[in-house]
């Protein structure tokens, strides 16, 4: 339930939404909600509106999300993050390979 | 003394009078030759009798008769007519016009005297009304007066709610001048929403007088994070103590966590809150599982909570009985059915469309109770301004606290625990110095445990992780391999402390296990490892490692 997820029509475009704290414990529920798209898949967005807190490891997921999906930069967006969650996001340098919003 | 006035127009009768009325009593005797002489003495003496002459030039008496009632405003004042016309018609009429009584010229001694007595009797009880009547007046406007100094006292002690949030949109109408329906609502210091929907039994002042000890314990403990349940216990603890057994409190007290996901109820004698999605879709009905507030003790109370998880603008409708058994003008109650049908038959604007119904069904029919009714609009609430552990910011605000040192000592079973640092967190977050930095302090600590869990005690190699499939294994692996840990700790040891005027937490960390070796995890941060310190290193001033890689020292500025 701390993950939710929605695609188009077409599997091109995923939206994943991520409840409460997103750390490793949700690395293969993560996971689940695109490999099995893999081949189909051009661009997501992870919605952190319902996200309180976010850790390395959540980081390590995205960023290995990228390598399985073999996406370009910029093709995965975060958006809604709360304040902590920003400040994670900027600290760590991440703003150049997604899209934060 | 009694004043008695003596109106006629020929000066042999006035003393004739005059001198049988000082041989029967201790009067003030005053005399007028007409009537306009005479309504303008009655006006400028306080008189309790007339003896009044009806034929007279100018005003006569039954003319004059009628001005002098209009004129009293002391009471009664009593007008006897004294007068040589015997025809019985023309005393009616006489009478008619105001006067109480009449006397025949040549008037007995003994009659003029029991008359006088007599009708000085009903004066004197008249006046003693209209001063009874005047004393009650005067009660009464200080009566007015106190009930407008108390209901801005009611007013300034409960409206420092929060009930502008943009999450409640409320009505409220009370029978009277003092609500005996309580709605508070307020931020608790983690962002969450907390509010109270309640009922007091009764309406007026007698039912509002409870309002304020709720209104106390419920933003104290709101402020200090109390739980649903907590509140409930305190304020039937307390409302047990201070209202008379005939009164208690039907109570609805809500959480609803900052996410806006979780929502805490606890619920006693309130009618059913009604529960829809986004869509419009009745979700479910939230019923009451307890007895009212403030008539168990403290151990037959039942403190349990209903926890609902709730999505993004979920909407709740709460309401106290006010609003079901609201009457029309032939009696009839405004009902859970027409309720019902109101909020499932309109989609976008339920709230309005209940109260449009709810007024057009009462119309001008006079209010029987409080009503409240409350729509709950669920989301995220906005956090408080600062709740960043804003390393390098400049000021730590106007507040000031005192220094501590905080122990903690993690050992196997702690650590094999689901989420040691949630709970760390939540002791620090007690702490008013560092409370508001909670969020950045738990991702903080999260980075620091797991460093030295996964580095020093464990050994895991972090280059596992550098793909997906094997970052999954990692974090498996580590699962499994901290139930087998033996004489194993992590210890965090804080300092929080002021130092030029900047106040720090220092926290270092030291385990068990063989030392982190750290220098060269600090690869390029594309990879998928590494990033945990370069986040420490980012939200801290300072952070290092000493006793060969044993303890870890993190410096922050708050």
């Amino acid at each position: 339930m701390a993950i939710t997820s929605k695609f188009t029509k077409d599997n091109t475009v995923l939206t994943i939404f991520v409840e409460g704290d997103f750390d490793y414990s949700l690395a293969r529920e993560f996971k689940s909600k695109y490999i099995n798209e893999k081949q189909k898949i051009e661009s997501v967005t992870v919605d952190l509106s319902k996200t309180k807190t976010i850790d390395s490891s959540a980081l390590g997921m995205i960023l290995g999300m990228q390598t399985d999906l073999n996406l370009e930069n910029n093709c995965i967006s975060l958006i809604n993050a709360n304040e902590v969650v920003s400040k994670v996001l900027k600290i760590t340098n991440l703003n150049n390979r997604f899209n934060i919003a | 003394m009694n004043t008695i006035l003596i109106v006629d127009d020929i000066a042999i009768n006035r003393s004739l009078l005059r001198q049988s009325l000082e041989v029967m009593g201790d009067y003030n005797l005053i005399e007028a030759a007409g009537g306009e002489e005479a309504i303008e003495l009655f006006e400028k003496n306080s008189i309790d009798l007339v003896l009044l002459d009806i034929m007279m030039p100018g005003l006569d008496g039954c003319q004059t008769a009628a001005i002098l009632k209009e004129k009293m405003t002391g009471g009664h004042v009593p007008i006897i007519f004294v007068t040589a016309l015997t025809s019985e018609g023309y005393l009616a009429t006489a009478l008619e016009s105001g006067g109480d009584d009449f006397l025949s010229k040549p008037f007995n001694f003994s009659v003029l005297s029991s008359k006088i007595t007599a009708h000085l009797r009903i004066r004197e009880l008249s006046k003693q009304l209209s001063e009874k009547n005047e004393s009650l007046t005067r009660l009464n406007e200080h009566l007015i007066n106190e009930q407008e100094l108390i209901e801005h006292f009611f007013e300034s002690s409960i409206k420092q709610s929060f009930l502008d949030d943009n999450l409640i949109k409320y009505h409220m109408s009370s029978m009277s001048v003092f609500n005996g329906d309580v709605l508070l609502s307020e931020r608790g210091p983690q962002g969450s929403l907390y509010m109270i929907v309640g009922d007091f039994s009764g309406h007026g002042l007698t039912a509002a007088m409870g309002t304020l000890p709720v209104a106390m314990i419920f933003f104290k403990m709101a402020s200090e994070n109390a739980s649903v349940a907590e509140i409930a216990r305190e304020i039937n603890f307390q409302l047990l103590k201070i209202l008379p057994s005939t009164m208690f409190l039907t109570a609805n007290i809500l959480e609803l966590t900052a996410s806006g996901n979780i929502l805490t109820v606890w619920m006693g004698g309130m009618p059913e809150n009604y529960w829809f999605n986004e869509e419009g879709e009745l979700k479910g009905l939230i019923e009451s599982q307890h007895m009212p507030l403030g008539i168990l003790s403290d151990d037959e109370f039942d403190s349990s909570t209903q926890v609902a998880t709730v999505e993004q603008n979920d909407k709740i409708y709460i309401y106290t009985d006010g609003v079901i058994e609201a009457k029309n003008s032939e009696g009839e109650l405004f009902g859970d059915t027409r309720l019902k049908n109101t909020l499932m038959n309109e989609n976008y604007n339920r709230f309005s469309s209940v109260l449009n119904q709810l007024n057009l069904f009462t119309s001008n029919n006079e209010q029987n109770d409080d009503i409240t009714f409350v729509e709950l609009n669920c989301g995220r609430i906005k956090p408080p301004e600062k709740t960043l552990l804003s390393a390098g910011s400049e000021s730590s605000g106007s507040e000031t606290f005192l220094p501590w040192n905080l122990t903690i000592k993690l050992t196997d079973d702690d650590l094999a625990t689901a989420d040691p640092v949630r709970k760390i967190t939540n002791i620090l977050s007690g702490l008013p110095s560092v409370s508001k930095h909670e969020g950045m302090l738990y991702v903080l600590l999260k980075e620091i445990y797991f460093n030295s869990l996964d580095h020093s005690i464990l050994n895991l190699e972090s280059a596992d992780k550098s793909n997906s499939e094997d970052f999954i294994d990692f974090y498996t692996n580590r699962d499994e391999e901290v139930k087998k840990l033996e004489s194993a700790f992590i210890a965090f040891y804080f300092q929080f402390f002021n130092k030029n005027e900047n106040y720090y937490l220092q926290l270092e960390v030291t385990d068990s296990g063989n030392g982190f070796r750290g220098h060269n995890l600090l690869l390029s941060e594309s990879s998928l490892y590494g990033r945990g310190l370069n986040l420490i290193h980012g939200l801290s001033e300072k952070a290092f490692f000493s006793n060969d890689g044993k303890t870890f020292t993190v410096l922050c500025k708050l």
